[in-house]
């Protein structure tokens, strides 16, 4: 074990082994109060010595046993000492700048420390007089010329003031400490600093050192005191003279510059503390004593730092409550510190009395295991961060965490955290994805801090946001997104980690979630597929809203007035019926999403008995067939509730297990192949060489009849009666997303982003010019409401025979034909801060911005595993 | 006779899944696969397209030169559509040809012109190119371009070719053409002349809904084909006067498999008494495998979509663990009857809350 080293305030240390024969590496950092390097500073242990860099550190090897004498110096600052058994490497070691004036060694010479800082800190300056003709050189020489005088009023209150304190009588046999009431630091040096100017013997000089507040309303009580000079040999305080205190300051003649200290020594009553680290407490950190109340007052504080499980705090007044102080790397108290006194009991506070002294002879250096000192154990209360998904720091702060609401796309989520419970002080955390392979398959997030309003066509992009999460619980905002590359295969296979203080700090918060993205159908997990499985399943089989609704609604709308195939709409009246069926689904199972079947390659897993059916080859092409399930796959026995073969799922005999021939399907973007993203205009529909019309007309109309010529899914008053209606349609909305993506077609009023139809097709007024659609329906236009879930029928489209309000089916075994659509408005997103907030009747202008690139809160909560955001 | 099981017909179908994979070219499967250079991709079209069109050279090399046709653009769309119309070309390569051709006015006329002329193309050709446009043409179009599309099968619902004429009945039944159904329900009837196999009319039938030819199809209930017999169990096991026989097909041992296979398989979506015979049909370790797997899976097919009651759910799954454990026969199908079994029993506890809870029980 290491010991505890005594060392200056502001000093971070972190333990190193201790030193062998062979010798021991010391390395650090120099800085002054503020954290700025100190070049040059001049870093001797035990005499050996070293320079810092220009960038403050330093590293020696140190060949001499412990203890070691650690000594720094500079021609700005106050000397500063440390005494300890170990050498440590990475401290910074923060020096006092002092006051320099020229001098004139041959006048009478008149040192008053006026530093702005003494007076911020309520501490008098030092005053130090010295008759002329008072300096020598370490040979006797008097200087040739003027001097540079610096003199530094240190604030030992808050641990500046070189070593520990240690101090022996008189005689030399009793080992003491001393009680501070101030100390100044004096040096005259020749005007490069290399050569030290002490007072010549039998010269004296006058000092006047100010009471530190801590100590005035005892320093009456103490009307003399002796001043102290630190000696950087051997680290002890030596006897420099008498003083008597005035009501304002201890005065006297001093015969020997140093740091000089004026103090009560106390050569009995030492008492010390044995600390044991919980595992919460960092190695190195420090633990600064103040006098708190009783017992013996101190003005110092002694800082130590704890380079062990357990450790010892030396030369402490005995039987005196001091309140203990943790310090981390920045030199800041953490709040959070619990004391245990004794061991496992906590106290309501950091206070503990240090115990009685130490036995008389015995040392007042106790080595390990410290057995004479008294036990206690320092633990820190870890703040504990709670993440919320899909919370904006606006809502209320009461209001219970939804897990259902926890799924993100590559598009921004507004995210809080918090300190829960609240802690005595803020914590600065980071928050990152859990590392790499931690959870196979599992997703990864980027961050970004929040902004109000969030700017548009931006997502979040860091790998991992600083945050500042204050004390009292409050909760603070951020963002996230899906990692485009890296969905989720799983359920809240995601974890956001909070690290405290840096991203590879102690975790103190972990949320799971999913990023949720629309799949190729063709590369599912098998826990994915059976997902969207089981959930299709479910949905066929449930009452109300279910399955079989959305079947007939897609009937219906396909019939009288059709407005869901070409015409204008047929891009936003799918995506909301496909919206809709798939919130279904994740009312049902929230991880699930609609996957796609992505006809520009072969889909041999789609089309799997483990899947969405293996074609039935006997049927030959031309021919129909139930396609082949397994026993096992939910869609096994799939009933589509038409009278058409008596309910069985029917698609071509053809292997449509195999590549589509070219030809067949327009490629979505093949470079060097015509290709569908190559239309660079969305409409009108009197246009041939449009995306929309293409789309349509070269991939849509030809999947349906391709591995279903004669089957269900090759008529639009029974397609969707298929299950594979909705991996298709997911391709259909896939392929808009992408050529939304690649255009930069999210808007839907400027015409440079505009995406959907020129805007004569969508001229709210009316003005309709598009001679490819004469019999244009409603959802024609951006604000019109689309059917069925304006709760419309009839009128001049030919509604009429399409049915009002109908109840919803009983469930399982709907009756034949029973014409049951659920013609109400949209329910609006049980994930907060999507479209719609409230319910709603969608239009064409809500489907447009799925991403929600304009505003967050417009997305529609779903993207594609292959077109990215940005 | 044993019954063939369905893991051939899969072990067929994964073969060609198999080969379908290896086929690919490597990174066919990414979603959006980018060549390096698509100019090198626009040359090697061109080339391929040149020697595909090129007249001279021989057949299999022009087929071979489709490998990198690529989707077509206008100027080889339309070189391809004056090869399909081409007589002096095979029909291979007309077909191959005309497949190729997005779909669109040309493609369609030209299908047509060569559908009119009796004289043009052959039985393969001919069709190929039904079955093409049917599926092309699968989402409704405008009614003047249906009209003309079936005006022209209609036409080669009475052509002399066998492939042809199935082609054009299949095309037009299933866009419920009242002359194709009404020629299908006259031959049934008569019991003569029926202008495709009598399994492949029966089915026809059964797509444009069964229910509304029952007595149409009755008799072929008790067709001394298996095939027509089989069709027919399957398409009137909704009609409660055929269903008792249909049951008695599905559990006499003597019945051929295929009418057994699919009886059992259209009872279980149609017959509330399913359970009452295929329990016992999949209990029976004397039974033959096939037909104990085959009611096993429509068992649990109709427990995924059908109202069953929780004992009978309760009992199947205690005779599918029955069957899982079962001793080994040593025959590969007894062998994979119960590997069906575990894996069939671990999904009928994580589907049905009422086989789980039945666990659950001490």
């Amino acid at each position: 074990m290491a010991l505890i080293a005594g060392l200056l305030a502001g000093f971070v240390v972190l333990p190193q082994s201790a030193l062998g024969q062979t010798g021991s590496d010391l390395s650090g950092l120099v800085t002054d109060q503020q954290g700025r390097p100190v070049v040059n500073a001049r870093v001797e242990v035990n005499g050996q010595a070293t320079f810092s860099g220009t960038d403050g550190s330093f590293k020696m090897t140190v060949l001499s046993p412990p203890p070691y004498i650690l000594n720094f110096s500079h021609l700005d600052f106050a000397d500063a000492s440390y005494v300890s058994r170990t050498l440590l490497t990475g401290q910074t070691w923060r020096l006092v700048r002092s006051q320099v004036e020229i001098v004139d060694p041959k006048a009478t010479i008149t040192l008053t420390d006026k530093r702005p800082e003494l007076v911020e800190k309520g501490i008098g300056g030092a005053v130090f007089t010295l008759p002329a003709d008072s300096l020598v050189d370490d040979k006797g020489n008097p200087p040739s010329g003027p001097l540079r005088a610096a003199i530094a009023t240190l604030d030992v209150a808050n641990g500046e003031g070189p070593g520990d304190w240690a101090v022996r009588s008189d005689d030399g046999t009793q080992d003491g400490y001393l009680v501070s009431y101030g100390a100044v630091f004096i040096l005259f040096t020749d005007s490069s600093g290399s050569v030290r100017y002490q007072l010549r013997s039998g010269s004296a000089g006058q000092l006047s050192t100010p009471v530190i507040p801590s100590m005035r309303e005892y320093a009456p009580s103490t009307p003399e005191a002796r001043f102290w000079s630190y000696d950087t040999t051997d680290g002890y305080w030596k006897y420099n003279g008498d003083s008597v205190f005035d009501g304002k300051a201890y005065t006297g003649k001093v015969y020997h510059l140093s740091t000089i200290n004026t103090d009560i020594a106390k050569l009995s009553n030492a008492a010390c503390l044995k600390v044991t680290l919980d595992a919460s407490v960092p190695l190195g950190s420090q633990l600064r004593i103040r006098y708190h109340s009783g017992g013996t007052p101190f003005g110092q504080t002694p800082t130590f730092v704890m380079n062990d499980p357990v450790n010892a705090a030396y030369r402490l007044p005995a039987t005196t409550n001091v309140l203990l102080e943790l310090l981390d790397a920045n030199n800041q108290v953490n709040g959070n510190l619990i004391v245990e006194d004794p061991p496992g009991t906590p106290l309501v506070n950091t206070v503990v009395n240090t115990g009685p002294p130490l036995a008389p002879g015995q040392s007042l250096w106790p080595p390990a295991p410290y057995t004479p000192c008294k036990p206690i154990k320092l633990r820190v209360a870890v703040p504990q961060v709670e993440i919320r998904i899909n919370e904006l720091s606006t809502d209320p702060v009461g209001v219970a965490d939804n897990p259902t609401d926890d799924y993100v796309t590559w598009a921004p989520t507004f995210c809080r955290a918090r300190l829960n419970p609240p802690m005595a002080q803020n914590a600065a955390v980071v928050l990152t994805n859990d590392p790499a392979g931690a959870i196979p398959g599992g997703g990864d997030v980027n961050f970004a801090a929040i902004q109000n309003p969030w700017p548009a066509n931006t997502t979040a992009a860091g790998a991992n946001l600083p945050l500042n999460l204050p004390a009292n619980g409050a909760w603070v905002s951020f963002v996230i997104a899906g990692k485009f590359g890296t969905p989720s295969t799983n359920d809240k296979d995601t974890i956001v980690q909070a690290h405290l203080n840096a991203a590879n700090g102690a975790v103190i918060g972990t949320k799971a979630l999913m990023v949720r993205v629309r799949k190729n159908g063709n590369n599912l997990t098998a826990s994915e597929r059976s997902r969207f499985l089981f959930a299709l399943r479910a949905f066929r089989n449930q009452g109300g809203s279910n399955y079989l609704i959305f079947q007939e609604l897609h009937r219906l709308a396909t019939t009288a007035g059709d407005e869901a195939h070409m015409q204008p709409a047929f891009f936003p009246w799918h995506r909301a019926m496909l919206l809709h069926v798939e919130r279904e689904l994740q009312k049902i199972d929230p991880s699930v999403a609609l996957h796609y079947w992505n006809w520009d390659a072969a889909a041999p897993n789609v089309f799997t008995q483990n899947f969405i059916g293996a074609p039935d080859l006997t049927a030959g092409a031309g021919g129909t067939a139930e396609p082949i399930f397994a026993a096992t796959n939910p869609l096994n026995g799939w009933n589509t509730d038409l009278p058409f073969s008596n309910g069985e799922l029917r698609r071509s005999g053809s292997d449509h297990t195999l590549a589509p021939v070219a030809g067949y399907f327009k490629p979505l973007d093949s470079p060097g192949n015509p290709s569908l993203i190559d239309r660079p205009d969305f409409g009108p529909r009197a246009n041939a060489a449009t995306f929309s019309n293409e789309e349509e007309e070269l991939d849509h109309n030809p999947a349906h009849g391709w591995p279903c010529a004669g089957g269900h899914l090759a008529f639009p008053v029974r397609s969707a009666a298929d299950p594979l209606f909705y991996l298709l349609h997911s391709q259909v909305e896939r392929q808009w997303a992408y050529w939304q993506w690649k255009k930069n077609r999210f808007g839907t009023i400027v015409a440079n982003a505009l995406t959907f139809p020129a805007p004569a097709h969508y001229d709210n007024n009316g003005n309709w010019n598009d001679p490819g659609v004469l019999n244009w329906q409603k959802g024609s236009f951006l604000e019109d409401g689309m059917w069925p879930w304006d709760g419309t029928s009839g009128g001049a489209a030919g509604r009429a025979q399409r049915p009002v309000n109908q109840a919803p089916g009983p469930g399982p075994n709907i009756p034949v034909s029973q014409p049951a659509v659920p013609m109400t408005q949209f329910p609006l997103s049980l994930r907060k801060n999507l479209w719609p907030a409230a319910a709603a009747t969608p239009r064409p202008r809500d489907m447009i911005d799925y991403l929600g690139r304009f505003r967050p809160q417009d997305g529609l909560g779903f993207c594609y595993d292959d077109v990215p955001y940005n | 006779m044993r019954i063939q099981l369905d893991f051939s017909r899969f072990g067929r179908v994964l073969s060609v899944l198999a080969v379908a994979a290896c086929l690919l070219p490597a990174g066919g499967l990414q979603a959006q696969t980018k060549p390096a250079d698509p100019e090198a991709v626009r040359n090697a079209s061109r080339a391929a397209a040149a020697k595909f069109l090129d007249r001279s050279r021989p057949q299999a090399e022009r087929l071979a030169a489709l490998r990198d046709l690529g989707y077509p653009d206008d100027r080889t769309a339309a070189a391809l559509l004056g090869l399909g119309l081409d007589r002096t070309q095979s029909d291979t390569i007309r077909w191959e040809a005309l497949q190729r051709v997005p779909y669109g006015d040309g493609y369609r006329e030209t299908v047509l012109k060569i559908l009119s002329d009796p004289g043009d193309g052959g039985e393969e050709l001919d069709a190929n190119l039904i079955a093409d446009l049917s599926r092309r043409t699968a989402v409704t179009p405008p009614a003047r371009i249906r009209q003309q599309i079936q005006s022209v099968w209609r036409k080669l619902l009475d052509d002399r070719r066998d492939k042809v004429r199935l082609q054009a009945y299949r095309a037009l039944v299933s866009n419920h053409d009242s002359v194709a159904l009404g020629l299908l329900v006259e031959s049934l009837r008569e019991g003569r002349g029926v202008p495709v196999p009598l399994p492949e009319a029966i089915d026809l039938l059964d797509q444009d809904g069964a229910v509304n030819y029952i007595g149409t199809l009755r008799p072929y209930l008790h067709h001394e084909d298996p095939s027509v017999q089989a069709k027919a169990a399957r398409a009137l096991a909704g009609d409660p006067e055929s269903r008792p026989a249909i049951v008695e097909l599905a559990k006499n041992p003597s019945t051929p498999g295929e009418v057994r296979l699919n009886a059992l398989r259209a009872l279980a979506r149609e017959d509330d008494q399913f359970a009452s015979y295929a329990l016992p049909l999949m209990e029976n370790g004397g039974e033959d495998p096939g037909i104990r797997l085959a009611a096993m899976k429509d068992f649990v097919g109709r427990m995924n979509y059908n109202r069953v009651a929780p004992a009978d759910q309760v009992r199947f799954a205690r005779a599918v663990e029955k069957l899982a454990g079962e001793k080994d026969l040593g025959t590969d199908e007894s062998v994979k009857v119960k590997s069906a079994a575990q894996e069939l029993h671990a999904y009928l506890l994580q589907a049905f809350p009422e086989v789980r809870k039945s666990y659950e029980k001490p």
